[in-house]
């Protein structure tokens, strides 16, 4: 029988554990006990066995339930479906170009009027923006510059995003008949320094460390302005809620390219 | 390829795509030692799953201080010891192994009759080895990370690990695998 020390010394050895001296101390004894060489070879043929057998591959749809569970990426795999069905009903019919014709001029020409009226009720363009806090003074080097477009249905627009050394600036397009909650969120490298808009006033701002939050309803366009202590750019988390559901839930990466 | 570090606080950021590259860099991985400790494939893509779901939860609690592979292993661990507790599983040998073993050469056996046959052996172990030997071959860890994820000294990892090695030998030699 092996002695226990032996044995120790076999499994200090196969795992590369032993001094030179152990080594060769264990090499002296299983020159001595046939028995024991044996032992040893099995023990270490226990690697080639587990070698020899391969790794098993995960069922299929695994990756995916991780996702929904976690990311929710068939949640916006769904929803791009549904835009992609929505844009596709939507798509002009060359029977209808006078009937886009006179709608198209009409919502110019009530874009026209409201701008004339907001202008002139509240003094000149200056007085048309509603300024909160304080917009950039200095713009360090452009990173990146991305839009994505929101098409949603409880809100049509579009945001870009414009990520330079010192600051992020967002720029928002929104329409929406019933309110809904924009929300950004960042870490401790990024503070909300200031917004502008252009609007009729049915907006308000909430604003945390680490977050902000616009609630907003109608047809506005908004400025706003975080500062970055990131040289490198920060991530932005742009959520949309309508009536208390995420609707729209994106990582803006300052190399570009939403995260989702 | 980004390392682990830098997904993870990517990840931590709210960067999704960083967390989705995660579970493409670990999924499988994870899979394997959650089969390997309970034996069911249906189980293991389950335990899989909660690992992830944890994973992404507790993100913002992760200590990068540690190795990020140490932590995943070991909610995976503890994710499988938990569902074999859950359900109160024996460890099922199919003996059919051993039959189709005997005066069969290992290398002749198909690479699924060798992984069943592995796995029923490892079966046989109790759960404190099969965990440990697990770790060992399947991931070649070294004593202080299978120490890390156990959460066991290096010393009982050693202990573990000799006996296992020792009891999974002479389950190989009576079923006539080894030499």
């Amino acid at each position: 029988m092996t002695d226990e020390r032996y044995i120790r010394l076999m499994n200090s050895e196969i795992d590369g554990q032993n001094t030179p001296d152990e080594s060769r101390e264990l090499e002296r004894y299983l020159d001595a006990h046939p028995d024991a060489r044996r032992c040893f070879e099995e023990l270490c043929d226990l690697g080639r066995v587990f070698s020899d057998v391969p790794q098993l591959d995960p069922p299929p749809g695994l990756t995916d339930a991780i996702y929904a569970e976690t990311t929710g990426r068939e949640n916006r795999r769904a929803r791009r479906d549904l835009f992609a069905a929505v844009r596709e009903a939507l798509r002009p019919q060359p029977q209808l170009r006078p009937a886009y014709a006179f709608v198209a001029g009409l919502l110019v020409g009530l874009g026209l009027l409201c701008v004339v009226s907001v202008t002139v009720l509240r003094g000149g363009p200056e007085g048309a923006y509603r300024p909160y806090g304080t917009m950039v003074a200095e713009k360090g080097e452009l990173l990146n510059s991305q839009c994505v477009p929101l098409e949603l249905p409880e809100l049509f627009g579009g945001v870009c995003f414009e990520h330079t050394t010192n600051s992020v600036d967002v720029h928002l397009g929104l329409s929406a008949e019933s309110e809904v909650e924009i929300v950004f969120e960042y870490d401790d490298e990024v503070s909300f320094e200031g917004y502008t808009a252009l609007d009729d006033g049915r907006h308000s701002l909430s604003v945390n460390p680490n977050m902000m939050q616009l609630t907003h309803s109608g047809d506005c366009d908004y400025n706003l302005h975080f500062r970055d202590g990131r040289k490198t750019g920060s991530v932005i988390r742009m959520k949309i809620l309508a009536a208390d559901d995420v609707v729209f839930d994106e990582a803006i990466l300052p190399e570009g390219g939403g995260g989702s | 390829m980004l390392d682990d570090s830098k997904l993870v606080s990517r990840a931590i950021g709210g960067d999704q795509r960083a967390f989705e590259a995660i579970v493409q860099r670990y999924e499988r991985t994870v899979f394997n030692v959650a089969y390997r400790v309970v034996k069911d494939q249906d189980d293991a893509a389950d335990i899989t799953q909660s690992v992830f779901i944890k994973v992404y939860r507790k993100l913002g609690s992760y200590d990068p201080r540690y190795r990020f592979f140490s932590w995943i292993y070991r909610i995976t661990v503890n994710e499988s010891i938990n569902h074999l507790k859950r359900t109160k599983r024996r460890a099922e040998v199919d003996c059919g192994p051993e039959a189709r073993g005997r005066g069969t050469p290992w290398e002749s056996l198909a690479q699924t009759e060798k992984s069943d046959f592995l796995q029923n052996a490892l079966m046989v172990l109790k759960l404190d080895y099969r965990v440990v030997i697990v770790l060992k071959y399947f991931l070649e860890l070294s004593y202080r990370e299978i120490s890390e994820i156990a959460g066991i000294p290096e010393k009982t990892v050693k202990s573990r690990l000799f006996t296992g090695r020792q009891l999974l030998r002479d389950i190989l030699v009576r079923q006539g695998y080894a030499r």
